[in-house]
């Protein structure tokens, strides 16, 4: 199933983390981290994302 | 005409002639008074929107600053609605020309009269009392009266006329932060360089500008680092002919309310942005055919003169995220302060922590600051904590109060936009541009409620303008947390639809999980 994860270029804008329905992403120093076990694969964060910096991966 | 005297110009007297009456008039044409404008004529009011350049939207759309970040909310989704329909938005950037269609498109729709390349040159006063304002015309001045009054002017020019208490720039001198002026580049391979060791380890630049320093390539330096690059939708997309927008180009120890400087700041802020094209072209990857497209029409000035209102937002406020019961937009931006004198940019505010000076950010954003603090101190969140052990609870966002758009003692008059009541730490945070949107709709809607109900919008009940605000599709925190006699999740529809932002109480629960070590 498709998951999301944060590549590089996070610039901490943090819309991804405001977007995501479910509360998958929380932010540490480095930037945005999506928690793969939350992730239901909406890909809104994907879509909000300021850097392009989220992509689709299948699991 | 003025009569020349060797002692003293003086202008003479006599009488104006009126240009119209209004109900309500917005000063300023950027996203605030937009807002303001058309939440006013929205609701019946004979609504007059002033804006001394050519188009509106000013620094969203004139300063090619094409990222509309913050909450989106109200009259904010309309408006992201309305790009996204005619493919003007992808990923937060907007193409500025199609934001300026859209703007005038929604403006005429809500009834609101525009002046286009007209200054407010004076406030007509009847004590402490806004009655109208002076506008200059190619056949001379001329009287505009109205009834409520709200100052989206970036500079609070007709707070200022209006004999209202304002401050400018940094406390000790005045200064303001560094004002940038952004440009365009056509021709350029977005996936070669997205797709780039650069991109992937160096993303915002910082060594690559060292090196170039150093040996010449980049031949002086406008910053320490790259502040931020978007894409221009609508323009051809990912087919090696994009188009993408730079902030890089900085003026330092800035004056943005001095004629002189303004222009010092466009002259130079040209000169850099060649400059730095030129640069781009020869050492970024995926740039090897790009093409100066554009300087931007409007300078990025981050901060200028602010109204002193009801409540002053501080750097406290965004440092604890604080709430007030008079929330009338929220914010989810840290501090982001470009440097007054030297290059980069401070992310962190001094903030009295358990007795002694710490240097706080607001939220992990403030790790991409580019100035360390003083005294090799390191930087650390609200609770004192330094990089590796911060936690930051999601969903972190603070209020914007009424009481900032309020201006001590001036009645009829309200301020939105980047000149609300605040310190330099807190306005470099509220200032983004759908913050600035939020705080022209709440104004807008403050002026047309007050005039309903006859009484100065100093003495509007925030709970009947939160009410209103909130039935109107604006996001207060609503459903975030408690407004006080207002409730929780007070509007259905953002429960039911996850277009809007998601519901933070499920943010909460599930990152309880994950944040709590």
């Amino acid at each position: 199933m498709a998951k999301y994860q944060v590549s590089d270029g996070c610039c901490f804008c943090m819309e991804c983390q405001f977007v995501c329905p479910v509360g998958a992403i929380s932010m540490d120093s480095k930037g945005a981290h999506i928690h793969e076990e939350k992730c239901i694969g909406c890909g809104k964060c994907a879509q909000n994302c300021a850097s392009e910096a989220i992509e689709r991966k299948e699991i | 005409m003025i009569t020349y005297n060797e002692k003293s110009i003086r202008e003479p007297g006599g009488e104006l002639p009126v240009f119209g009456e209004y109900d309500v008039i917005v000063v300023g044409g950027g996203v605030a008074g937009v807002g303001a404008a058309m939440a006013a004529g929205k609701r019946g009011c004979k609504t007059l929107l002033i804006e001394a350049t050519s188009a509106l939207g000013g620094l969203v759309t004139m300063g090619l600053v094409n990222i509309p970040l913050d909450f989106v909310s109200g009259l904010g989704k309309e408006m992201m609605r309305e790009l996204d329909a005619i493919e003007g938005h992808w990923h937060r950037n907007t193409d500025p020309e199609k934001h300026k269609l859209v703007l005038d498109r929604m403006i005429k729709r809500y009834n609101v009269e525009v002046l286009f390349v007209t200054s407010v040159v004076d406030a007509i006063m009847e004590g402490d009392t806004v009655r109208g304002v002076v506008i200059q015309t190619k056949t001379g001045r001329r009287a505009v009266l109205g009834k409520r009054f709200v100052d989206a002017s970036g500079d609070s020019d007709l707070a200022y006329y209006a004999g209202a208490e304002t401050e400018s720039g940094r406390p000790s001198d005045g200064m303001s932060q560094a004002c940038s002026l952004e440009f365009t580049l056509g021709g350029v391979n977005w996936e070669a360089y997205r797709n780039s060791d650069l991109k992937k380890n160096d993303p915002r630049w910082v060594k690559r500008i060292r090196e170039d320093l150093a040996s010449g390539l980049l031949p002086y330096e406008s910053d320490n680092h790259l502040n931020w690059i978007t894409h221009l939708p609508g323009r051809p997309q990912h087919c090696g002919m994009d188009e993408v927008s730079i902030c890089f180009v900085h003026s330092r120890r800035c004056f943005p309310l001095d004629p002189r400087d303004l222009t010092r700041m466009y002259f130079e802020g040209r000169a850099q942005s060649h400059m730095l094209a030129a640069y781009i072209k020869k050492a970024i990857p995926g740039f090897e055919n790009s093409y100066l497209t554009a300087t931007a029409s409007l300078l990025g000035v981050r901060e200028s003169r602010r109204i002193v209102g009801e409540y002053r937002l501080t750097a406290e406020d965004i440092a604890f995220t604080k709430k007030h019961d008079d929330v009338i937009a929220i914010s989810n931006h840290g501090y982001d302060i470009h440097n007054f004198e030297e290059t980069g940019n401070i992310k962190w505010a001094p903030i009295e922590l358990n007795g002694e000076t710490q240097y706080v950010i607001s939220n992990s954003g403030g790790f991409g600051t580019t100035t360390p603090p003083p005294d090799g101190k390191p930087v650390v969140n609200c609770k004192g904590q330094t990089a590796e052990f911060a936690e930051f609870e999601p969903g972190l966002y603070y209020d914007i109060p009424y009481r900032c758009l309020v201006p001590k003692r001036v009645e009829n008059l309200l301020a939105a936009g980047r000149n609300l009541s605040s310190d330099v730490y807190a306005q470099s945070g509220a200032r983004l541009i759908l913050c600035c949107l939020s705080m022209g709709e709440a104004a807008g809607t403050a002026a047309a409620m007050s005039l309903a109900q006859s009484i100065t919008p100093r003495a509007l009940d925030r709970r009947a303008l939160q009410r209103e605000l909130i039935a109107n599709g604006c996001n207060l925190g609503q459903n975030m947390r408690e407004i006080p006699d207002i409730g929780r999740g007070a509007f259905e529809e953002n429960y039911q639809n996850p277009e809007f932002r998601a519901d933070a109480r499920v943010i909460q629960n599930a990152a309880n999980e994950f944040t709590r070590k």
